[in-house]
């Protein structure tokens, strides 16, 4: 069982997958630029190379949440469900926006930044979980 | 819920810090549960009323039973 608390352990995992996330993204553009014969199996596992670490930043993510008490559970879930509502809300509308409106391509990787920008204000806005 | 929490808290001589790390929880929670934000889980209901040695209805008001005269 770790010592380090729930917190430590939190910003020490989403430093590593962020780092992960970085060296990823260069690795897999400079990758996909130098060896543009590349095709199938082995284009795809190299594109979808920086998605993996985001991957387990949302796990890291999860596991902080089983391990602070009660409250801030509650809390972070809480601001959890309602940045996930408003995520699938906005991305659900603008789908249609495109395809019915002619709205500008939104490209489905940001929807992992706009999940965030939707934590950040639903924390701003719940401060509690009732 | 209504609950006298910080009452016996600082009868007891505790600070915040002081019971949250006694229920391992966060000073957060306790603040929480002082100022009615959060109502405990049995299990942490059971921990309070056992620092406290006091039966969890003394801390915790149960709002569903009758009251007696």
């Amino acid at each position: 069982m770790s010592k380090l608390s729930a917190n430590t352990q939190y910003l020490i995992g989403i430093s590593a997958t962020m780092g992960g996330y970085m060296a990823a993204l260069f690795g897999s553009i400079l990758t996909l630029k130098a060896h543009p014969e590349l095709a199938g199996p082995a284009l795809w596992a190299v594109a979808v190379l920086p998605a993996l670490p985001i991957g387990g930043s949302i796990w890291v993510f999860l596991r902080y949440i089983e391990q602070v008490d009660e409250y801030v559970r509650a809390v972070t879930l809480k601001r959890f469900i309602v940045a996930t509502g408003l995520t699938l809300f906005v991305c659900t509308a603008w789908g249609f926006l495109e395809e019915n409106a002619g709205a500008h391509h939104f490209s489905l990787y940001l929807v992992y930044p706009v999940f965030w920008a939707f934590y950040g204000a639903a924390s701003a806005l719940y401060r509690s979980a009732s | 819920m209504k609950q006298y929490l910080r009452e016996l808290r600082t009868g007891a001589g505790l600070t915040q810090a002081d019971l949250a790390t006694r229920l391992g929880v966060s000073r957060q929670a306790v603040i929480a549960l002082e100022t009615d934000k959060h109502i405990p889980s049995l299990d942490l209901a059971y921990k309070i009323s056992g620092v406290f040695d006091r039966p969890v209805e003394d801390i915790f008001e149960n709002p569903y039973r009758p009251k007696t005269a």
